[in-house]
């Protein structure tokens, strides 16, 4: 199968191209150096079936990051059939340089201009068949994000893969003249709008509290609209099993009633109620990195950031690990300096991500009053930064920073439906994917363990899993965490999800029936210990296995799971106590 | 160059709003490539948009790109004598 590779300056469009020409989900962001896999897809150009490879944005092909050697490699090791670089077309000036490295390769090209769109209104003009001839090589105009221009694709593309391209080949090629001469940008262009929105939104007093009321507000909106989604969700499964399952199902041996019903559909069920929460979440964080404002953020906390041996993108990366920990610290590559790499890895797994969220919510909503749940929240939030930084605060002697901190400023720009749509769908296959792998698993063994030995009462002291919990609760029970809530921890080791689906099982209730027995179970100091607890320790086991990847260092790994475990005794150890004390 | 104001001479001692043309990046080989790769290149005219508070970055454009560097790496950018610009 003959391969084209996507190229380009990070935030050309190469991802939105991508999604645009195979219909895939590649993840699209509008910050510099989103895609950190390689993403590949299949692709029919005329009557053949290409694979089509999205290369992580480089600014350079002799750079130094981790993404411009994985791009450097993959071209001298695997060279493509055909390259198909992209180019910002308002930005021709400086990203054509890109283009004139790539030329001498002798690899045949298709040159993409794409942000047709923003161009025109900048009153940028390109004279495209001056440009290509004086290239060399065949260029398209066209805007990935709206579609215009699209049908130029196809035929350039076969055209080149049956080395039928009429476009001479110019043997001296100055590319950088090229453009001088071929695209005009008026003198006063300039995104007024992103100017009038920067004054307001960089304010040098007003930036940072603008920022963290947008942020505050953004998880209002999820809880306000999210809570009453996962209600319903959570009343579907409930009257599915007792009007549908129940009946169904009663003619099974007692055992392989239980698994399925109170161990695999009660635990799933629970975790999958979360999931228009979820979809919600990530819409909306996927709106603000998209729309540019990341980049905002990142210049608005550097000075903070430098303070804890960290920069504005180590920022940046937290902030993602909201949704999930482990594209945060992938996208730690395009950090050069190895210190603060790891400085920055060993910081994100603090970043109450989605999973964590689900837990949260759950407790939350059982623990305390409609008024007092999202103020909850934000407090783990905080105290998820807090953590954060005072642990950046603690190594950054031993992780140094020599990184310079220059980053792209991308204008404001504003997803469109289609882009939010496939977002969305991104984070339900994304969280099927997990459901299958580790979910339906931790439930089944939660549910044997807190089940057997045969005929003992479910999750009782003589149960494995209350042997387990007993054997713990020196350690936890200072916590105020219990037997119960300590294997729903163990497994949470795996995946967050686990946790709530490994209440439903051991508790043997769903729905409100479970809220509503965890409310009589455990007080509200016993319940936010175990969300600190929950907050701080491992997130699941993916993030450990991609920082193993990402830093190369068992030694360092170790570290990224041990400290963790430490600081989250150390503060609800210390959380339970004074609360207890306190308020007895 | 002015002999009088040698602190007037890097990108880093620009006020918002003042341009400059850029005389020279006194950068690593990695970085000044990181640098051209976004368009700041020896006689490219500079202008400061708006600087971080509290010791923050510097916010600039050049061409049609906007970007964020600290002011320690602003300092290693020579400036020709701003020209202040019209509001």
């Amino acid at each position: 199968m003959k391969r084209i590779a996507l190229l380009g300056m990070p935030n050309a469009g190469k991802s939105t191209l991508f999604n645009r020409l195979t219909g895939a989900h590649a993840k699209v962001g509008n910050w510099p150096g989103i895609t950190v896999e390689l993403l590949t897809a299949r692709l029919l150009v005329g009557d053949q079936m290409i694979q089509l490879i999205d290369l992580p944005g480089i600014y350079d092909l002799n750079g130094y990051s981790e993404d411009e050697k994985v791009v450097t490699s993959f071209l001298s090791q695997q060279t493509p059939d055909l390259l198909v670089i992209v180019l910002n077309a308002t930005q021709l000036d400086r990203q054509v340089r890109l283009l004139g490295q790539l030329i001498p390769l002798g690899i045949p090209m298709l040159a993409v201009l794409n942000m047709a769109d923003e161009a025109k209104s900048l009153g940028i003009t390109i004279d495209v068949a001056g440009l290509s001839e004086s290239l060399g090589l065949p260029v398209c105009l066209l805007s990935a994000k709206h579609g215009q221009g699209m049908e130029q694709l196809q035929p350039a593309l076969r055209k080149l893969l049956q080395g039928r391209d009429n476009t001479k080949s110019a043997t001296q090629v100055d590319a950088e003249a090229a453009v001088r001469h071929h695209v005009d940008v008026p003198k006063q262009a300039s995104h007024r709008l992103t100017e009038r929105m920067d004054k307001l939104l960089l304010h040098p007093w007003l930036g940072l509290p603008i920022f963290f009321g947008v942020m505050f507000l953004l998880f209002e909106a999820v809880f306000a609209f999210g809570k009453p989604l996962q209600d319903g969700m959570a009343w579907i499964f409930t009257t599915l099993r007792e009007n549908a399952l129940e009946p169904l199902l009663s003619s099974l041996p007692q055992v392989l009633h239980g698994l399925l019903l109170d161990g695999i559909y009660n635990g799933l069920g629970t975790v999958a109620s979360f999931v228009p929460l979820i979809i919600l979440f990530f819409l909306f964080i996927g709106i603000v990195e998209d729309t540019g404002y990341l980049s905002r953020a990142a210049f608005l906390m550097d000075a903070l950031m430098a303070r804890f041996g960290l920069d504005g993108r180590s920022f940046v990366m937290l902030l993602m690990g909201f949704g999930c920990n482990v594209p945060a610290l992938m996208g730690t590559r395009v950090i050069r300096s190895r210190g603060l790499r790891l400085l920055t890895m060993l910081v994100i797994p603090f970043s109450l991500c989605s999973a964590r969220l689900q837990v949260f919510v759950f407790f939350t909503a059982a623990l305390f009053t409609v008024q007092h749940a999202p103020l909850v929240l934000f407090s783990l939030y905080i105290a998820s930064i807090a953590i954060a930084m005072i642990t950046a605060l603690l190594f950054k002697g031993r992780y140094v920073n020599h990184d310079p901190f220059v980053l792209e400023m991308p204008p404001y720009r504003f997803p469109t439906a289609r882009q939010m749509i496939l977002r969305g769908w991104q984070e339900v296959r994304h969280f099927l994917t997990r459901a299958t792998r580790f979910i339906v698993l931790g439930v089944v063994l939660v549910w044997v363990l807190t089940n057997f030995p045969q005929g003992v009462a479910p999750a009782s002291g003589d149960s494995w899993a209350g042997i387990i919990g007993n054997w713990l609760d020196p350690v936890l029970g200072p916590l105020g965490i219990d037997p119960n809530l300590t294997i729903a921890l163990v497994f949470g080791f795996v995946a967050k999800e686990i946790v709530i689906g490994s209440l439903a099982v051991i508790y043997g209730q769903e729905g409100d029936a479970l809220v509503q027995l965890i409310s009589h179970q455990l007080d509200w100091i016993q319940a936010y210990s175990f969300m600190l607890f929950a907050l701080i320790y491992t997130p699941c086991l993916s993030t450990i296995a991609t920082i193993r990847n990402e830093s190369k260092s068992m030694a360092f790994t170790a570290l990224a799971v041990v400290w963790p475990l430490i600081v989250a005794w150390g503060v609800s150890f210390a959380f339970y106590q004074v609360a207890r004390s306190l308020v007895g | 160059m002015s002999q009088r104001h040698p602190e007037r001479s890097s990108l880093a001692s620009l006020s918002p709003g003042e341009a400059g043309s850029i005389l020279g990046l006194d950068v690593s080989p990695e970085l000044r490539d990181r640098l051209n790769a976004l368009g700041l290149k020896i006689g490219k005219p500079v202008t400061v948009i708006r600087r971080g508070a509290l010791g923050g970055p510097l916010h600039v454009r050049v061409g049609m790109t906007e970007l964020v560097l600290r002011r320690k790496e602003a300092r290693l950018i020579a400036i020709a004598p701003p020209d202040a610009l019209t509001a």
